[in-house]
């Protein structure tokens, strides 16, 4: 005992110094605080962001971009959040890592702040420079007339300083400093030319703002606050490495402490186990004792404490569960009424001993005994004899049926006397019992009869049952068929003692069976499934073809009621007017959809009669059934190919038009809005002619499936034909939600689709047509959202559009123009004038360019705006153009044969190229015309250069070739830089009339001229200015170095004759440029 | 080269946009309608206002933060020089209060970056204040109406740093909206006269607005006073050590006489104009402004012009009095 208490108390010491072993690993581990590991990760990264945030912001003042910088202000306050989390000694992210960390994270604080001043002196100098950029201008021009315009003209120190500003370049400084240097020898002549001096002293502040401005620029990007960010993230890595691997040996310490822990554990519950089995097994051998007796036994302590019970005891009071069972004697008696139903003191015949007779409540017979124990407990047993008084009651019962047995029973003794025959006979027979008793049964024979008598003779001898028909007659003589069954009697030695003779008067029964087999047999070869029930349609008969139809055997269906058959598919009111039909009329018919075995639906011609019986109720239905299926089918299919795609399975045109009538109809009594949207898919004719049919097929049908996903149970998706695809939105809330979903179509195409292990990709346009806004009848809708899918297609490609009024408005001006155009064409209505190019420098007309003009018969002059567009989207423009450049070729070579070797313009439209306009084409035009090339010069627009590079640079080439020149008309309104620019063969610039006209309104439109101009020299390129109309403007584009201008000042365009007069009379614009104003040319 | 011609392209374009007027592509406007800053505590708000009245806050109990920002008028003093306790007077002018929130930096040389930081300064200055925050603690927690409303508003209750707090919120609630410039901005094209919208025009087109932008016209950048002309020689007095402007915070040669630029937001009706309160009226400082910082002389019809441009810039706060 003692060295069990010992042992056990090292146990309890040995767990003791686990459990403190793993309390010390515990907090260690917690130490390592992955929580601000992430602060730190966070800080850094946004660390990270501010730095180039900051780098942004210096791109963005060094470029002017903002306006105003309140939005700066946020920047401040990053800034000194994260220079406080970097670099904070007592509330810093980084306190307590190792000193190089935190030298790193505050060396990165203070770059990231050196920054942000060095932002903040690029902003006060930005603003210096800007405002001397802005007042130069001026400056120079309020000295045009100073006699320092002798020395250098003021202006060229703008445009050097404009320059050096955009370009940096060496060269502009160094030309720069030979100017002001020029300036200073001017003032040392001149030292109180107070205007000059000043201009100097701009020119000298804005030079240096510019030079201070770069080396602020030179010292932000120095400051090497990636590098320092690059490092501070290595060393921060490397020591989050290290707390990864002190972690990982902790854990690992913690690990080994637990599993000693565990192991204690199991040590000492194994002990524990071991005493507990030894207590246990006693107590075993005692229950199996009680438990292996057959009869109910409970035990009682003095007490009244139920001490032990078998699950006899349970199981005869239908106890399921032992903690249901009373826990003392007089529990038991209180509650006896819940086991016992009855019980009754009884005697036993044999013995004379009084017992109880208990009958519980599962109907159980119980023999309860109760006797004292010795120490004054109670010992109760109980016996089952519910099997004897069963047997009791069993014998009682059959007496009473052979009694009322509708059948007419006898019991002959083996000398065929009889012994007894029950009150059926007599009513069958006619015979009282005390007639029969003691005879034999011959006395009913009938004479005439086939009953093989001898073969029930030699079943009764060999002691067998036999069954079998014969003709008896009753007491009054009238024979009637009978059927028996006499069997032989046992006692309980298995001696045989008598037989028993159970017969049944089967007269009637006979005479019904043969139209009964000839039912049968019809029943069992027709086509048609019959099914019977009886009045509470338990199905009681099926026949063979019932059994085909519905793949149902005999024996699953009889007993259970027709609803097994049923689909679903109808609702309660087609049951209902069923049951009333049947009720009222007594048949039923109708086509009605059911349900197989297999679980699939067919339909069926289904005719239910009711058969009423003698008292008028119904007593049992009988249903016919025909399978129309395939009579079904072949409807469905057909009803499939009028209204379905072939290829993908959606709606097509038809149905998609049957539902659009549908819906409108019913948008007409309950108002709603409707929409629809017209799809056509971009570049999908490339995959049908590049790829083949099949692939083509294969989108089309992956298109179909992502637009299905897009759209609700209520919309439909309908393939219109080729690739165009048609939603009908209905009953939507507004028309956003078209436009919304339009956004999805369209969004929806944007992933490329795989087919046969190639990457497609497509595109949509749509149009969008709202009903009833936009118009009520079908058809109409669907060709309004077509004609807005063309207007999509046209603003370019992955757009939609809704249906406006205008566009039909313009569609019809459209097409009334083109077909008066064609005319037009063939009619001679059209002319070419011709618009002078005057060279300013030498105030003569240097060329022409050519112009069509249109004289309509009846409408007058139509402005070109509107015909020319027209003549582009027609393809008239091929032939249209062809003809301007024949025309005005061979104009201008009679003017060269006459003398007047001007140069000629023609405009190429974009869509010529389109239209197979090539160099060919134009060599033909020449040479039938005998136009020198070097006189032609062809102007295209800068959307050309946009489109298509490789192609377009090409056919430039081509056309250059010819030996003609290319200009760019309307210079700036397209994208084009000047570096695009100078990859295409290019000789001549025109500076759109826009940049022209602000030359009156804006000063800083002559800076932009300016820089064109001085940038198209650098190109060597010539520019010619459009749009001239004033005098002021004129000088001022001569004053800028443009050589050459166009436009209402000198002249409008004119016909062929004019232009001639003009050209004779050329020194009007000599006059002109000396500032007198000319006549002026109008046509 | 080629992409150094498209990058040449796009300065010209963006310059073009700067110079705005005429051809401006933007409806951006470089000023934006001043907006009231919302979310700030109403308890607090009136604590700061009566910190910002109480004369506690002065070593003799002389002078409160309103006695030099005075915010019946344009929340500045309506003296040239402030003057402290014992009667000593300051070394610049003081500038005013209201929008100050709106502003990156405080101080005429940004010396602190947020009001909080900015109201130890005249606090601890032995020309304003001449206090420290222990001593004013001290006093204020004397008055236990005043501990009462600390403690209802703040955990820690009455400590230096949340009468900094509640000063500064209070500050943060003196932004003078409404003014009528800011209708027009927000679409009330009738509400400025011809002459208000050419001076808009001009303070444009000569370049003020270079400087002069965001909400509170000004107040976002530093910028040297003489940017185009040597001021200081012209205006004669000796160089003070004020007049160095950020140079006093950084030491940097390159930030002599670099100072925050001033908001224009009530230039209208304030009585000195700069840091030195060289100038007294509002046309002088527009003509001082277009010589110095543009190097221009502009005429007197122009300065009208923008004068009356900046008077529609005037807003409106309920601590100011009607005249």
């Amino acid at each position: 005992m003692k060295a069990f208490l010992s042992r056990s108390f090292y146990l309890q010491l040995i767990l003791l110094l686990l459990m403190a072993g793993l309390l010390y690993f515990f907090f260690q581990l917690n130490q390592v605080n992955s929580e601000e590991h992430q602060l730190r990760v966070d800080t850094l990264l946004k660390a990270k962001e501010l730095d180039a945030q900051l780098d942004q912001t210096a791109l963005l003042v060094l470029t002017s971009t903002l306006h105003q910088y309140d939005g700066l202000n946020g920047l401040y306050e990053q800034t000194d959040d994260i220079h406080n989390k970097l670099s904070d000694s007592q509330q810093g992210y980084f306190v307590g890592l190792s000193s190089e960390i935190q030298i790193y994270a505050r060396e990165y604080a203070s770059q990231l702040r050196t920054k942000l001043d060095y932002i903040e002196h690029l902003k006060t100098h930005s603003a210096i420079v800007r405002n001397g950029l802005l007042y130069l201008p001026t400056l120079a021009e309020q000295l045009k007339n100073h006699p320092y315009r002798y020395v250098e003209e003021p202006s060229s120190y703008v445009s050097s300083l404009l320059s050096f500003s955009f370009l940096r370049a060496e060269l502009e400084q160094e030309k720069l400093q030979v100017q002001v240097a020029k300036l200073d020898r001017w003032i040392s002549n001149h030292p109180d030319d107070k205007d000059i001096k000043l201009f100097a002293e701009h020119i000298r502040l804005s030079l240096k703002g510019q030079n201070d401005l770069a080396a602020l620029r030179t010292e932000f990007l120095a400051v090497p606050s990636k590098d320092t960010f690059n490092q501070l993230q290595l060393i921060f890595q490397e020591n989050n490495r290290a707390d990864i691997a002190k972690t990982q040996s902790l854990s690992f310490q913690l690990l080994v402490i637990c599993l000693l822990l565990v192991a204690s554990l199991i040590f000492i519950l194994r002990r524990l186990d071991a005493a507990r089995l030894i207590a246990e097994n006693a107590s075993h051998t005692l229950h199996d004792a009680v438990e292996s007796l057959s009869e109910g036994f409970a035990l009682y302590d003095e007490t009244g404490q139920l001490v032990l019970h078998n699950s006899r005891w349970l199981t005869l009071h239908s106890i399921e569960n032992p903690s249901q069972i009373p826990p003392t004697l007089s529990d038991w008696q209180e509650r006896s009424s819940t086991f016992i139903a009855e019980s009754y003191e009884q005697k036993d015949p044999q013995t004379g001993l009084s017992f109880t007779l208990e009958k519980t409540r599962a109907g159980r017979w119980l023999q309860a005994s109760d006797a004292e124990t010795s120490f004054g407990g109670r010992v109760c047993v109980r016996v089952d004899v519910t099997d004897l008084k069963q047997a009791e009651y069993q014998l009682q019962k059959q007496g009473m049926a052979i009694e009322q047995s509708s059948g007419s029973v006898m019991i002959v003794d083996l000398e065929g006397v009889i012994e007894y025959v029950n009150p059926r006979f007599t009513e069958v027979t006619g015979f009282e019992r005390h007639d029969v008793l003691g005879l034999v049964p011959n006395l009913l024979r009938e004479g005439k009869t086939s009953v093989d008598y001898s073969e029930l003779q030699t079943h009764l001898d060999k002691e067998l049952v036999w069954k079998g028909e014969y003709l008896n007659h009753r007491r009054d003589g009238q024979p009637y068929w009978e059927s028996s069954v006499i069997s032989p009697i046992r006692n309980q030695q298995g001696v045989l003692t008598n037989f028993v003779i159970v017969s049944e008067d089967i007269s009637r029964q006979k005479q019904v069976n043969d139209s009964l087999r000839m039912a049968a047999a019809v029943f069992d070869a027709t086509h048609e499934g019959i099914l019977t029930t009886d009045e509470y349609l338990t199905i009681t008969a099926v026949n063979p073809a019932f059994c085909r139809i519905t793949g149902y055997t005999e024996e699953e269906v009889i007993g259970q009621t027709p609803k097994l058959l049923s689909s679903g598919r109808h609702g309660k009111e087609f049951y209902e007017r069923m049951w009333s039909d049947l009720t009222e009329k007594g048949s039923w018919a109708s086509e009605i959809w059911n349900k197989k075995k297999d679980g699939s639906l067919y339909p069926q011609w289904l005719s239910i009669s009711a058969v009423r019986g003698e008292n008028g109720n119904i007593q049992q239905y009988v249903s016919v059934l025909t399978d129309i299926t395939e009579r079904k089918e072949q409807e469905k299919q057909i009803h499939f190919q009028a209204y379905y795609d072939g290829l993908t399975g959606l709606p097509n045109r038809a149905l998609l038009i049957d539902r659009l009538e549908h819906d409108l109809a019913l948008a007409k009594r309950h108002p709603q809005i409707s929409s629809v949207l017209f799809i056509d898919l971009d570049r999908f004719k490339r995959v049908n002619d590049t790829m083949g049919h099949e692939m083509g097929d294969k989108l089309l049908l992956k298109v179909a499936e992502r637009f299905s996903a897009l759209i609700r149970s209520s919309d439909t998706l309908s393939r219109f034909g080729g690739d165009e695809f048609v939603i009908l939105l209905s009953d939507i809330p507004d028309p956003q939600h078209a436009a919304f979903v339009a956004k999805k179509v369209i969004d929806s195409l944007s992933a490329p689709f795989e087919v046969n292990g190639n990457e497609l990709f497509t595109g949509a346009s749509i149009g969008i047509a709202m009903s009833p806004d936009d118009a009520d009848q079908p058809t109409e809708l669907l060709r309004l959202a077509d004609l807005a899918m063309y207007k999509a297609k046209e603003s370019g490609r992955n757009q939609y559009q809704f249906f406006a009024r205008k566009m039909q408005d313009k569609v019809n001006r459209r097409v009334s123009l083109e077909g008066q155009l064609r005319k037009a064409l063939s009619a001679n209505e059209l002319e070419v004038h011709y618009q002078p190019i005057v060279d300013v420098r030498k105030g003569s007309i240097s060329g022409v360019e050519a112009l069509v003009r249109w004289h309509h018969s009846e409408e007058g002059m139509i402005p070109p705006i509107e015909f020319i567009p027209v003549a582009e989207e027609s393809g008239l423009i091929a032939p249209l153009g062809e003809w301007v450049l024949n025309e005005a070729c061979r104009q201008m070579a009679e003017w060269h044969r006459q003398g007047h070797k001007l140069k000629l313009s023609v405009n190429l439209s974009s869509q010529q190229y389109h239209l197979g306009f090539n160099a060919q084409k134009l060599s033909d035009a020449l040479q039938r015309t005998g136009l020198d090339a070097q006189y032609l010069s062809l102007e295209i627009t800068e959307s050309i250069l946009l489109e298509d590079d490789q192609n377009i640079l090409e056919w430039l080439h081509s056309l250059r070739e010819t030996g003609i020149e290319l200009s760019i008309d309307d210079f700036g309104t397209g994208y084009s830089s000047l570096s695009y620019l100078k990859r295409f063969p290019i000789n001549t610039l025109k500076i759109d009339r826009e940049f022209i006209s602000d030359l009156n309104t804006d000063k800083g439109a002559s800076s932009l001229v300016e820089a064109i101009v001085a940038m198209a020299k650098s190109l060597n390129l010539q520019v010619i200015a459009e749009g001239v109309e004033e005098q002021m403007q004129c000088f001022a584009v001569r004053d800028i170095g443009c050589e050459y201008v166009q436009g209402y000042y000198f002249a409008r365009p004119m016909p062929a004759e004019q232009l001639l007069e003009c050209i004779e009379d050329s020194s009007r614009f000599a006059d002109d440029l000396k500032g007198e104003r000319a006549a002026f040319y109008t046509i | 080269m080629a992409d150094g011609m498209g990058d040449m392209f796009k300065q010209v374009v963006s310059i073009f946009l700067l110079l705005g007027s005429g051809v401006c592509f933007s409806a951006d406007e470089p000023i934006r309608p001043l907006q009231k800053i919302s979310g700030l505590d109403p308890d607090v708000v009136s604590l700061g206002d009566s910190l910002f009245h109480d004369v506690r806050l002065s070593a003799d109990n002389s002078i409160s933060c309103a006695s030099c920002h005075d915010l019946s008028t344009n929340g500045a003093d309506s003296r040239a020089l402030s003057v402290g306790i014992k009667q000593r007077t300051g070394l610049v002018k003081s500038p005013t209060v209201y929008n100050s929130a709106l502003n990156f930096v405080q101080f005429w040389d940004g010396r602190s970056r947020t009001l909080e930081q900015q109201a130890s300064g005249p606090v601890h200055n032995p020309l304003e204040m001449g206090s420290h925050w222990g001593e004013v603690v001290t006093k204020l927690s004397k008055d236990p109406a005043l501990v009462e409303r600390f403690e209802q508003s703040y955990p820690e209750g009455l400590t230096a740093s949340n009468i900094i707090d509640a000063i500064a919120v209070f500050e943060r609630t003196l932004i003078t909206t409404g003014s009528r410039f800011d209708q027009w901005l927000e679409g009330d094209k009738g509400v400025l006269d011809g002459i208000e919208l050419e001076g808009y025009e001009l303070f444009k087109s000569y370049g003020c607005i270079s400087c002069h932008q965001g909400q509170n016209v000004g107040g976002n950048m530093y910028a040297p006073m003489g940017a185009m002309k040597d001021y200081f020689r012209d205006r004669g007095n000796e160089i003070q050590k004020p007049d160095l402007g950020r140079f006093n915070v950084t030491g940097d040669p390159r930030d002599k006489h670099l100072f925050k630029v001033p908001s224009l937001r009530l230039a209208a009706i304030q009585n000195y104009f700069f840091h030195d309160a060289s100038v007294d009226n509002l046309e002088s400082a527009v003509q001082v402004m277009a010589r110095y910082q543009l190097g221009r002389d502009i005429s007197g019809n122009d300065v009208q012009k923008i004068a009356a441009f900046i008077r529609s810039l005037a807003g409106k706060h309920p601590k100011m009095v009607e005249e």
